[in-house]
């Protein structure tokens, strides 16, 4: 049944947001870090947090949990933010907390259900149970696209 | 990183896939070696620094830390100067392609190139040459004519194109000219009016410039033999890349297009300014001057047109935008009591006091009887450094502008870097930049702000209304137009009065009008303010009892007085044809049909000497 082989699972970095429990693919991620401090952009959409300098690039921090329709980013200590790779460009989505690397095998992915903890299915490819929990495998070409 | 998305410029096969063609750049050698040596230098400086941090010798790091910035300097300029190349691999191309051209038509060209040397960023050349060869086929097709139409016109055989490239303050300039037939800008503004591009009105109000610029407007189409011609890809191309064209023509002797490139995209001087608490850069391009009001001068320098605030700027009217209201930032300011930086609540530019230029001598005041006021009507309130208004002046293509923003900074030299996919809604900015605490600041796009901020249209108004303004001015009531102001008495009757007799209006508090010797008078800075009524006079309506009453005050032969009207009050520009039969009286001259309502014109010198007559008694002996 262990089945660890590259094609058949894919490692999941998780991540909360609010009390939804989401996953993305661990190779989209670049690093996660605790650098928040953006700068604003006038006239941006709600859930665009600002432009942040990592290491003298320029990247957009969204406001992931406002993108999919919850309540704003608020900061803590277990606030972090993870860089991903979207499109040639560099994303840092503010996320509440981080948990761990989840292998998921892909077989036993299941279509998302309608709504996860106050997220929108749409926002999902598939949801992935583990012994007590449930992992929304985020679309990120839905949540990440202007 | 590329600075700049180059996107489709020219038209139909000038400008094939641009986007990926000539990705590798060919470098002088002697370049590689001073970049590797200053590799090394930084390497070094690397080490002092690390060792010098470990051994707490201050000195040592004073040391590495200068080092690191020189070669840090010289480091950007030697990288920045691998990126620039000699125009000559745009300018290569173009013998290949008149010979091309000219050889399918009965023509003869002699092409000449100057300023093959002239350098320019990779990025700008790449993005030049699809504009570039459309002009010179545009210049080959329509401008030089055939050998036998050359003699016939006392031309020699062969037609003269030149290109030529040169540096003229930090700028690039490319020159295409030909001795050809040039476009008839008389011509050229009749096919755009026939192309219903503009309309005939529009046509007429244009220089003579505007009308040449119409050979780019999008949609021009000009027909040469078989060839058609839409150049208007070569300005947005230009527009992209932050250059700028001007056409010369002469319908007989040629044309020629001037051309004018920023040398590089990549790094621009900029100043630093601060916009509520966050910092942002305008290019230097952009600026023409910073302007810093005082505090106490802001009433005096600052006027509003209607509701836009203008400056005056050595006897120019610059309108001016708000960058906080622009951007939608809160506004700041630093409390120079506490040192602390507190959100500011003014919402307007002006200053209330500020002339409004419209309403010429005409001080609007409301609410005069509340106590929040009175304080307001201090005289100095205004009177601290940090309400002065700094005021970037800048200018992009045919907008001038001044920019009122909360502090200056320092100019700065600053890289520019795009913004990202989920931004480009944002209107307003050319790219983002690190600042040296880490920061990131966002660099404005002067032209952007401008349309965002509608300024076209203001500034049409700023001209239109300060002609107008001129005209109420120097022609009192001779011009067709007068400035009048009108109000009510009862609500139902309209009446007004030439607004060039106003002194001012007040409002007042009903209950502060005292009667005095049967005359109506009201304490105003300290002096006895009479006040009469039209009904006095005049058999019209009764003014209704309201807790306030507007009072236009009059000045005439030195003296004061006050005439009590109903509000609203409001002043228009209109023809006044004057009906003197139906309705004329003492007090009233007659009436007139202002929006639609019968307004009656109320004589103000008659209505005084009517109640008033000691007053010309006097005025008269003396």
């Amino acid at each position: 049944m262990e089945q660890n082989d590259q094609f058949n699972s894919v490692e999941l970095s998780t991540f909360y947001l609010g009390d939804a429990l989401c996953g993305i693919d661990i190779l989209k991620v670049q690093e996660i870090n605790k650098q928040m401090d953006c700068t604003r952009v006038p006239q941006a959409p709600d859930h665009v947090k600002g432009v942040l300098n990592l290491r003298g690039r320029i990247l957009t921090v969204l406001d992931l949990g406002r993108k999919m329709g919850l309540s704003p980013f608020e900061y803590s200590v277990d606030s972090r933010n993870i860089i991903t790779q979207s499109d040639g460009e560099l994303i840092g989505l503010l996320v509440d907390r981080i948990n761990n690397v989840i292998v998921a095998e892909t077989d036993k992915i299941e279509t998302p259900p309608s709504n996860i903890s106050g997220i929108r299915g749409e926002f999902f490819n598939g949801v992935y149970k583990t012994e007590n929990e449930i992992i929304g495998i985020l679309n990120t070409e839905k949540a990440l696209n202007d | 990183m590329e600075t700049i998305h180059t996107t489709e410029t020219g038209i139909g096969s000038a400008a094939p896939g641009k986007e990926v063609k000539n990705s590798s750049l060919r470098v002088d050698l002697n370049l590689l070696d001073s970049l590797m040596a200053l590799a090394g230098e930084l390497v070094l400086s690397r080490n002092q620094l690390v060792q010098s941090v470990s051994g707490k010798n201050f000195k040592a790091f004073e040391t590495a830390t200068q080092q690191i910035d020189r070669i840090t300097t010289e480091l950007q300029e030697t990288i920045m100067s691998t990126r620039m190349q000699s125009i000559d691999t745009v300018f290569d191309t173009l013998p290949s392609l008149v010979k091309e051209l000219s050889g399918s038509s009965s023509k003869s060209i002699d092409l000449s190139i100057e300023g093959n040397h002239v350098e320019l960023d990779k990025t700008i050349l790449e993005s030049l040459g699809g504009p570039l060869a459309t002009l010179v086929k545009f210049a080959v097709s329509f401008g030089i004519e055939t050998k036998k139409i050359r003699k016939q016109s006392g031309k020699s055989e062969t037609g003269q194109l030149s290109v030529c490239a040169f540096h003229e303050a930090s700028q690039v300039n490319i020159e295409l000219s030909h001795d050809g037939i040039g476009i008839d800008i008389e011509e050229l503004t009749r096919l755009a009016v026939l192309q219903n591009l503009i309309t005939k009105q529009q046509a007429e109000a244009m220089g003579v410039k505007d009308q040449a610029a119409l050979l780019f407007t999008p949609g021009l189409v000009l027909t040469a033999g078989d060839d058609t011609f839409a150049l208007d890809a070569v300005k947005l191309g230009l527009d992209k890349l932050g250059g700028t064209i001007e056409i010369d023509t002469n319908p007989r002797a040629g044309m020629l297009f001037n051309i004018k490139l920023p040398l590089t995209l990549a790094i621009i001087p900029s100043q630093i300014v601060s916009v509520g608490e966050e910092k942002y850069a305008i290019p230097q391009a952009n600026l023409k001057e910073l302007l810093r009001i005082p505090a106490g001068e802001v009433k005096n320098r600052i006027q509003t047109v209607g509701d836009a605030p203008v400056v005056r700027l050595r006897g120019d009217l610059l309108p001016l935008l708000d960058s906080a209201a622009v951007l939608n930032v809160q506004k700041t300011f630093i409390h120079p009591n506490d040192r602390k930086t507190h959100p500011d609540q003014r919402k307007n530019i002006a200053d209330r006091r500020s002339k409004d230029l419209l309403k010429s001598d005409t001080v609007m005041k409301a609410d005069m009887g509340s106590d929040r006021d009175k304080r307001k009507n201090t005289d100095d309130r205004r009177c601290r450094a940090a309400s002065a208004l700094n005021i970037a002046v800048v200018s992009a293509g045919e907008f001038r502008f001044g920019l009122v923003v909360s502090e200056f900074h320092d100019s700065e030299e600053i890289v520019v870097k795009p913004l990202g996919r989920h931004l480009m809604a944002c209107r307003g900015f050319a790219g983002a930049t690190l600042m040296g605490d880490g920061k990131v600041a966002l660099i404005l796009d002067v032209l952007e702000l401008a349309q965002v901020a509608d300024l076209k249209a203001f500034d049409d108004l700023v001209e239109t209304r300060s002609d107008e303004l001129e005209d109420s001015q120097d022609e009192k009531n001779t011009g067709d137009d007068t400035a009048i102001l009108i109000f009510q008495n009862a609500e139902t009757e309209r009446f007004a009065v030439p607004l060039n007799l106003v002194d001012r209006i007040e409002m007042v508090d009903t209950g502060a009008i005292e009667e005095a010797a049967g005359k109506h008078v009201i304490q105003y800075r300290g002096r006895n303010l009479p006040l009469y009524g039209i009904e006095q006079v005049a058999k019209v309506g009764q003014r209704p009892k309201n807790d306030q009453t507007a009072v236009i005050v009059f000045k005439m032969d030195n003296r004061e007085f006050g005439l009590l009207a109903t509000p609203p009050v409001d002043s228009v520009e209109t023809e006044v044809n004057l009906d003197q039969k139906t309705f004329k009286q003492p007090g009233i001259d007659g009436s007139t049909i202002i929006n639609g309502h019968t307004t009656l014109m109320v004589n103000v010198p008659d209505l005084i000497r009517t109640v008033e007559p000691a007053w010309f008694d006097e005025s008269t002996a003396a």
